[in-house]
């Protein structure tokens, strides 16, 4: 008692002495400096009370804001070329969290000067001299108490000090401060110094010294909430991960860290974590067994990052259900998540109205989840697990969305071979198989844990990482090349084992190329170039067919109506087109007997391009005969009897005959025969002046370089004007009868969707005719009826009719009330519309009306 | 350039084509029949069903003699000395003397296992060998034809899957006596003859039967067709420890299926190759298999080819046999 009496009156004094030499310091500025020593030493010997404490951190204030200027100017100097002051030889000795703060408290108060400059100097010495480290460290000492609440919000205090220093030194100094105080390098900084206090702290626990981490986890956490996790966790975690692999103190530690994060930092710092961990077996290795402990936790990982988010990588995913499987206690837990899976899979009316991504996002952590399914649970749940596939499947492929029915048929053919212990009932589907399938089937494949050398690696990382802060640290100048440094071993880490794999790719791709080009080198040295023989003409080499090709449209038809003869079909089907446009007349004659035989037409054959050819021929059929064929085929589209593939059939054809007749200008290449031209007309010759016989000489004597044949366009009559109508009126005319074969407001609703386009098209096509007012003011009657269709396919078509009636009929819509109305529901799509690319598309439109109209009041005016 | 036209087209019987063979013949005397001593005289010509062979004189261009014959003729052949050899469908084979404008029938020995394989005959010593299948499925018999004695059995191991011979090509390098033989499996093997030992076999098709083959001795290379659209050319190496390989040099792939025949011109410039389906004859450059000429006149498969070689170049022939009873004979390249 009496000691600590002593050694505080020895303080006191000392102190005392302190201000008053700071008050004194313009006549004699060793004084303070003197003082400042004795102090520096009195710091070695004596031990420091709370209340010493609070007069240091004012003495350090006052002599940074109240001393001298002359000695102010003194010491930085002493600082910035000596590396040393006797006021930096104190914080040295100093305790480092009462330095921290004392500092930016009194950096608060300053403006820009001399004295700011000071001050920010020494905070740079702070960090540089690793006093960071140490008040972790310091931190780490102090044991555990809980119920401190001052102590906590002391805490929260320098922690929010800590993380905004970069943001106020920013503001302060007016953008003119040292290069470590940059946002992303001032936190590797911490994350370098922390990564030492991890390592200085396993090996206190080694040497069975008491720990404590609620700081470092209060830390870790406040960062991740204040998004730092990337720059911050992106260097510590490899670190961890890399050590966690071999040494269990490590991961005692790490969980230890991981438990103490408080529960409303808990979300952004998991979420870092789980999405940056290279394999899922690190998971254990850093969560421990959290899972069972902590529900929030819990709810994280299995409801929230699984069916509220969305994250466009799978690795997510990956870890978060190969974590859950991999421990037999938690196992149960991966069925229970997949049911929950499920019923959202297969509710038809979750597909209509989320977006593709999320959907594809709930897909693949199905197929996660069915990988890591253990074979007694699939016989468990065996009933359950087809009783969900069934209104999935159905769900899925009456989508109007070709990418959602694929991933039904994906998940589909997943879910029932695994069902399916028998493999009697097993579903197969042909769909397109492209990079987005193969993404989806890889899930399903085991993933190998990563070679001990990747963790190495990443330990070398971490030091490579380290050594360029230092650098940067230690360098007065800028550094941009060193940020780029850390960033691509950040990516390095991400990268994980498919880094790797590309890596032997690579060589192998490297291998067969060269090969390729030796193969090349072969052939070149033995090419036909080289052979003394002179071919024929080859061009009497043809692809060897049965039968010839029909010489006239009725032959061509009689071809047709052959059913079982596959050459003489495919020879006639892909000869009909140009037998039409060769001759019309006639093939106007048969127009419709011909249009019959087509649209009835079977692919028995599997014939190559039946479908464009039969469709194309069609066309033609009808913009030789307009009236006709398209009184026809309307007529039939509302008919009984057909599918709804004949229907979309009769659509396309409609509107690329309507493509074909409305075509104002036919470009063709004409050569420059003008002298030809000439020379036909002698007597005229006689008859023009010497000027023009002079001309011509000279452009018949004149080489021009470099202009090729000339594109000369032939104005053409729309021919579609006259016709429009017998195209468009009987489509839209029965759209709300219901038939037999066809609900189109029902469920057929992707045929509605595809008229819709069609009348947009035609009318379109119309554009300049006389026709064309009434038939955009009936297209945008149209869409009315349709505009709150439940489907988004449909109400994106009906945005495209809109723009195509605004694009043809253009001022004449202006002051209809009806416009008003569309416009009215654009804007509400724009905004509330589930669908992303419908609102994308409304906003499209929205902005086009405008554009448009706006153009037309211009020229009114 | 358009490609040529035929010389001239024969046509007797309502038969198909199958085998072509052109013949100089001299006689006993050593006088040559022919008006012209250099040019050939005559061509043999093997027809289906029983159209029998017929000797078509080329300056006439009429049928100067006719074998009869009940069966099929599969394949025909003859020698300066006037011997005519002809195999039918049902596996006689048969050796023909003409001498004095008379056909006189010289002997004939049973072939088992005909099926499309032709015979390959090679005058040596004043004797006729003859390659034709054997009694086993894979097995090729080399015969002394003159003679009539069976010489040579070229079995392969049991395991070894070759299925059905389809053609054979016996030929001399090196004073050893060579066969090439093709299969119904798509490889080709090369035999030893006297030693009656397979040197090596490779697989220029993929499961497919060996249609036809040609070999040149003088580049030692050779070339093959199948029912597919790929012309294959091989060659034979012997390596440093003498050892026999067939190595593929060359591949070319035709527009349309189907190689029904395949020749190489002894002079070693181009090959012929009658199509399957498209009735036409192909000529390609021998060396790099370059396709130079589609020769058309035929409308049926053209289901044999024979060059006749000059040492005057002008005065090659060649002859193409089809399915629609015509031969016609060209000329081309002849310079």
């Amino acid at each position: 008692m009496a000691t600590q009496f002593n050694s505080e009156t020895k303080w006191l004094s000392a102190i005392r002495r302190c201000h008053s030499a700071i008050s004194r310091n313009k006549i004699d500025s060793t004084l303070l400096n003197n003082e400042l020593i004795e102090l520096t030493k009195l710091l070695k010997t004596e031990s420091i009370s709370s209340k010493i404490q609070a007069n240091l951190q004012n003495l350090l204030e006052n002599i940074i804001i109240n001393a001298d200027i002359e000695w102010v100017q003194n010491s930085l100097d002493d600082i910035c070329v000596k590396k040393d002051s006797t006021l930096n030889q104190f914080y040295n000795s100093y305790a480092p969290r009462s330095s921290f703060l004392s500092l930016t408290s009194a950096f608060n108060k300053l403006n820009v000067g001399v004295r700011q400059h000071l001050c920010l100097k020494l905070l740079e010495e702070y960090f540089k001299n690793r006093r960071f480290s140490a008040f972790l460290l310091e931190e780490s000492s102090k044991t555990d108490r809980k119920h401190d609440y001052q102590q906590q919000t002391i805490t929260i205090n320098l922690l929010s000090v800590i993380n905004s220093l970069p943001g106020k030194i920013a503001n302060n100094t007016h953008g003119k401060f040292s290069d470590i105080f940059h946002h992303e390098q001032f936190f590797q900084l911490l994350a370098v110094q922390t990564g030492d206090v991890l390592v200085a702290l396993v090996n206190n626990v080694r040497k069975e010294k008491n720990v404590s981490v609620a700081f470092l986890a209060r830390m870790i956490g406040q960062f991740c909430l204040n998004g730092k996790a990337d720059v911050f966790l992106g260097i510590l975690l490899p670190l961890c991960v890399a050590n966690c692999n071999t040494d269990f103190v490590w991961r005692r530690i790490v969980q230890k860290i991981i438990y103490s994060i408080p529960e409303r930092c808990l979300e952004p710092t998991v979420l870092f974590i789980t999405k940056s961990l290279p394999w899922y077996g690190c998971m254990e290795w850093i969560y421990g067994d959290l899972i069972k402990k902590n529900m929030k936790f819990k709810f994280l990982l299995l409801h929230k990052f699984i069916l509220v988010k969305c994250f466009p990588e799978s690795n997510i995913l990956k870890n978060i259900i190969g974590y859950v499987a991999d421990n037999i206690t938690t196992q149960n837990l991966v069925l229970e998540t997949l049911k929950k899976l499920l019923s959202v899979w297969s509710d038809s009316s979750s597909i209509k109205h989320v977006s593709y991504e999320q959907h594809k996002y709930v897909t693949q952590a199905i197929l996660i989840c069915i990988r890591h399914l253990a074979k007694h649970q699939v016989d468990q749940n065996q009933h359950e697990l087809t009783m969900w596939l069934a209104p999935g499947m159905s769900s899925h492929l009456d989508s109007t969305d070709p990418k959602i029915r694929r991933l039904g048929m994906i998940a589909g053919e997943v879910i029932s071979e695994k069902a399916n212990i028998k493999g009697t009932n097993k579903l197969e589907f042909g769909y397109e198989k492209d990079d987005e399938t193969k993404e989806l089937t890889d899930l399903l494949a085991i993933e190998p844990a990563p070679p001990e050398e990747y963790y190495q690696s990443l330990c070398q990382d971490f030091v490579t990482v380290k050594e360029a802060v230092i650098s940067v640290i230690n360098k007065p100048s800028c550094n941009i090349g060193s940020v780029t440094t850390f960033t691509t071993s950040k990516a390095t880490f991400l990268e994980v084992l498919s880094g790797k794999t590309s890596k032997t790719k690579g060589t192998e791709g490297e291998k067969s190329k060269n090969q390729e080009i030796d193969d090349i080198s072969e052939e070149s040295s033995d090419s036909d170039e080289d052979d003394d023989l002179h071919p024929y003409d080859l061009s009497n080499d043809e692809v060897y067919t049965k039968v010839k090709a029909p010489m006239y449209i009725r032959d061509c038809m009689e071809g047709l109506l052959q059913q079982d003869n596959r050459d003489k079909m495919e020879i006639c089907l892909t000869s009909a087109k140009r037998l039409i446009e060769e001759d019309p007349v006639s093939a106007g004659e048969i127009s419709l007997e011909l249009c019959k035989i087509l649209l009835l037409l079977e692919d028995t054959f599997a014939l190559d391009n039946f479908a464009l050819l039969r469709i194309s021929t069609m066309a033609a059929l009808a913009a030789v005969n307009p009236e006709k064929v398209a009184d026809y085929l309307t007529g039939e589209f509302y008919a009984d009897n057909y599918s709804l593939q004949h229907r979309l059939d009769i659509l396309d054809v409609l509107t690329s005959a309507a493509g074909i007749l409305s075509a104002t200008e036919k470009i063709d290449e004409v050569k420059n025969d003008s002298i030809q031209l000439k020379s036909n007309s002698s007597e005229v010759e006689q008859q023009e002046s010497w000027r023009e016989i002079v001309d011509r000489r000279i452009e018949s004597k004149t080489r021009r370089f470099g202009k090729g044949k000339k594109k000369i366009s032939i104005p053409r009559e729309n021919k579609f004007g006259q016709v429009a109508g017998c195209f468009f009126y009987p489509l839209i005319s029965a759209y709300d009868k219901r038939l037999k074969t066809m609900d189109l407001m029902g469920n057929d609703s992707i045929v509605l969707g595809r008229l819709l386009y069609s009348v947009g098209t035609i009318v379109y096509s119309a554009t300049n005719t006389l026709a064309v007012n009434s038939m955009a003011t009936s297209l945008l009657e149209f869409v009315i009826q349709v505009q709150f269709h439940s489907e988004a396919y449909v109400r994106q078509a009906a945005l495209f009719c809109v723009s195509m009636a605004v694009i043809s009929a253009g001022r004449n819509l202006v002051k209809l009330d009806i416009m008003g109305e569309v416009t009215d529901w654009i804007h509400e799509t724009m905004y509330k519309d589930v669908n992303t690319k419908t609102r994308e598309l409304a906003a499209q439109t929205a902005f086009m009306i405008k554009n448009y109209f706006s153009k037309e009041l211009e020229v009114n005016r | 350039m358009e490609p040529p036209s035929p010389l001239f087209v024969l046509k007797k019987a309502a038969e198909s084509i199958t085998d072509l063979h052109f013949w100089c013949k001299v006689s006993m005397d050593g006088k040559n029949r022919g008006s012209d001593q250099q040019s050939p005289s005559h061509l043999i010509a093997g027809y289906t069903n029983q159209g029998g062979v017929d000797i078509w004189n080329l300056h006439s261009r009429r049928v100067e003699s006719h074998i009869p014959s009940d069966h099929g003729i599969i394949s025909v052949w003859g020698n300066a000395n006037g011997e005519i050899v002809s195999l039918n469908r049902e596996g006689e084979l048969k050796l023909f003397v003409i001498s004095d404008d008379k056909l006189k029938f010289k002997g004939q020995i049973h072939v088992p296992n005909v099926g499309f394989c032709k015979a390959s005959c090679l005058f040596q010593n004043n004797v006729i060998l003859t390659a034709v299948t054997g009694e086993e499925k894979s097995s090729i018999s080399v015969w002394n034809f003159t003679e009539q004695v069976l010489l040579w059995r070229l079995t392969p191991s049991e395991n070894s899957m070759l299925g059905m011979v389809m053609c054979t090509k016996l030929f001399i390098n090196d004073s050893l006596l060579l066969l090439i033989g093709g299969y119904e499996n798509g490889s080709v093997s090369l035999w030893n003859v006297n030693e009656e030992v397979m040197m090596c076999n490779i697989a220029l098709y993929d499961s497919v039967p060996i249609m036809c083959l040609d070999f040149n001795t003088a580049t030692m290379c050779g070339v093959a067709g199948s029912p597919t659209e790929i012309v294959t050319k091989f060659e034979i190496r012997v390596d440093d420890n003498k050892k026999h390989g067939i190595h593929i040099t060359k591949t070319r792939t035709l527009p349309n299926e189907g190689i029904a025949d395949i020749k190489i011109r002894p002079d070693s410039k181009i090959i012929a190759a009658g199509g399957w389906h498209d009735g036409s004859v192909r000529i390609f450059s021998f060396k790099t298999l370059k396709p130079l000429a589609i020769l058309k006149y035929h409308d049926g498969t053209v289901q044999s080819i024979a060059f006749y070689h000059h040492s005057d170049s002008s005065k090659q022939l060649l002859a193409s046999g089809s399915e629609t009873h015509k031969i016609a004979v060209w000329k081309i390249y002849n310079d």
